[in-house]
């Protein structure tokens, strides 16, 4: 993922500025009409650009470093400055019907989080053509839209024969929450375009978890965490 | 901290394997010490093949399952 675009981007200008790269993010090289490993990535941004979904809000928000707008956590930081209850009420279920893409799309990452196929399943039935159409490809053996629709099946009438099959992910392929007192969550993701350029140094090694001299014959058991530094 | 499971990217393969196979996701904090989540595989092999045979797909840092 995270190799897809870099192999989008053009490395004789690493050293861009932020708005170049995030006109590079937005080419048609990142589109649906383009072939190999960055297909996956463009074609369901593109869907959500289209759709101006949460995914499309997050990339871009990422990219700038900010809060999404309408974003639950711009409301708690908004009651948070006028001295308000932070708790924000939860959306109507036709509020968040209105937004059935978006909510689809949470329900699948649901699913996925338990871990449970025949929930993936279901969420996949809860999904339309229009939502399948920004469906990442490129990873599966075939067309993932062929595929989606197999596995959105009930599996009755179809039968597991081939055994049993562990699928597990590489590095960042699982997403991370930071769970927040509240209830809300942040995702817990590399901002590209500070990461891009040369934002690395604005972090800082969080309390207590300073990197430690290496032992020998020991690894090291705590892994070293990050945060944005104050200011 | 929470794991909410792979990203979506993974549905492409997982649907495509699950026509033919009975398919388990397992999604790891990739911060974390790769030893507790060997343990943490290694439980979910045992509750998932139930002492028969499974195969596993991983790649790029999934390596580590080896120590599972």
């Amino acid at each position: 993922m995270l190799g897809d675009f870099h192999r989008g981007l053009d490395w004789g200008e690493w050293q861009a500025p932020e708005e170049q790269l995030r006109a590079q993010w937005r080419s048609p090289r990142f589109g649906p009409e383009t072939s190999g490993g960055v297909a996956g990535r463009g074609s369901l941004a593109a869907a959500s650009r289209r759709s101006g979904s949460s995914y499309r809000r997050f990339h871009e928000c990422a990219l700038e470093g900010r809060v999404a707008p309408g974003s639950r956590k711009e409301q708690v930081l908004e009651r948070k400055g006028a001295g308000e209850s932070q708790r924000v009420p939860s959306r109507s279920k036709e509020e968040a019907m209105a937004d059935r893409e978006t909510a689809s799309w949470v329900a699948l990452q649901q699913a996925l989080a338990g871990g449970d196929m025949e929930v993936v399943r279901q969420a996949l039935r809860g999904l339309d053509e229009a939502d399948r159409r920004s469906w990442p490809s490129g990873s599966g053996p075939a067309d993932p839209a062929v595929g989606a629709r197999g596995a959105a099946e009930p599996r009755h009438g179809r039968s597991a024969s081939g055994g049993r099959v562990v699928v597990i992910h590489g590095i960042m392929g699982a997403r991370l929450d930071v769970v927040e007192p509240d209830g809300d969550s942040d995702r817990v993701w590399v901002n590209v375009g500070a990461f891009s350029t040369a934002g690395l140094p604005t972090w800082n090694w969080s309390t207590g978890c300073a990197p430690r001299p290496a032992e020998a014959g020991a690894r090291r058991r705590t892994p070293p965490r990050v945060s944005p530094a104050d200011g | 901290m929470r794991v909410a499971g792979l990203l979506p990217e993974y549905l492409p393969l997982m649907a495509e394997l699950d026509g033919r196979w009975k398919v388990q996701p397992f999604a790891f904090d990739w911060r974390l010490d790769i030893d507790d989540s060997a343990a943490r595989l290694a439980e979910t092999i045992r509750a998932f093949a139930k002492g028969g045979p499974c195969h596993i797909i991983a790649h790029s840092m999934a390596a580590w399952s080896r120590a599972a």
